[in-house]
């Protein structure tokens, strides 16, 4: 027969993105949060490409304006993780901080939970997920977020190069 | 002390583990602290080990668990018993499964 068991350490475990996601809703369908590593850059600076970040599933509350939700991506199938910007009854108007795209409505059978911690080589990340998060979902509502950190990040580039001179 | 698996038992996973078939494996999520981690330690199962999982299902004692494998498998009884111990004493070892309870 040969039953074998592996145990796989740090995220080792090669798992398709539709894998993935009957993971994460197994894990958040029993109630309890779920720990993963991120990847993508559509929610950069709040969550980079390799932060580990906690999904804690959603009870009878609902997200508000502001909050990061991990959704069920339709096209794809996959979990993606993005900004809630407006709420309507039983729709979510969501978009990541870093995209400029149209924003996606949502309805909340396709809400998984909500982000509550962001952890970046070992520490904790609290930027974006506190009380900042309504003004930073209102600056995303009007297209404008993005547009600021690129800003920020040009003016931030341009110091550091005068500094180095 | 390891445990070995008890012929007469009935196991049944523990309530502390999120078990799902993905791709013809069972891949097991221990939750630790209240958290499932995707960056601690998983397990995974294969096919035949994923066949042993399948019947750890509360109801049966694992010697009959042992015989309804031998209809499935052309092996030895002998190894099949040994296989399904083998198996479940691990999976005891790290409290994937649990004795159920009786009655």
């Amino acid at each position: 027969m040969n039953p074998t068991m592996a145990a796989v350490k740090n995220g080792e475990l090669l798992l398709s993105k539709e894998a993935l996601k009957d993971l994460v809703r197994a894990v958040l369908e029993k109630k309890v949060p779920f720990r993963i590593r991120a990847k993508g850059f559509s929610m950069s600076p709040v969550i980079k490409d390799g932060d580990v970040i906690v999904i804690t599933p959603l009870m009878d509350d609902q997200p508000g304006c502001g909050e990061v939700v991990a959704f069920l991506n339709v096209p794809n199938g996959t979990v993606a993780v993005h900004r809630v910007i407006k709420r309507s009854a039983g729709h979510y108007l969501i978009r990541g901080d870093n995209t400029r795209g149209p924003a996606e409505t949502v309805t909340k059978e396709r809400l998984l939970g909500r982000v509550k911690t962001v952890e970046r080589n070992g520490k904790k990340v609290r930027f974006g997920l506190g009380p900042e998060r309504f003004f930073i979902g209102y600056l995303n509502r009007k297209n404008l977020f993005s547009s600021l950190v690129h800003a920020s990040r040009k003016v931030l580039l341009l110091l550091n190069g005068r500094s180095h001179r | 002390m390891i445990k070995k698996a008890n012929l007469e038992a009935v196991y049944v996973p523990s309530e502390d583990v999120v078990a799902r078939e993905i791709e013809g494996e069972i891949i097991i999520v221990p939750i630790v602290s209240g958290v499932g981690d995707m960056e601690d330690e998983l397990f995974t199962l294969n096919e035949t080990g994923k066949s042993i999982w399948q019947k750890l299902d509360g109801r049966r004692k694992l010697k009959d668990i042992i015989e309804a494998l031998s209809g499935e498998f052309k092996a030895p009884l002998e190894e099949i018993n040994e296989d399904v111990v083998g198996l479940a004493s691990e999976l005891l070892k790290r409290r994937i499964i649990i004795e159920a309870p009786k009655g």
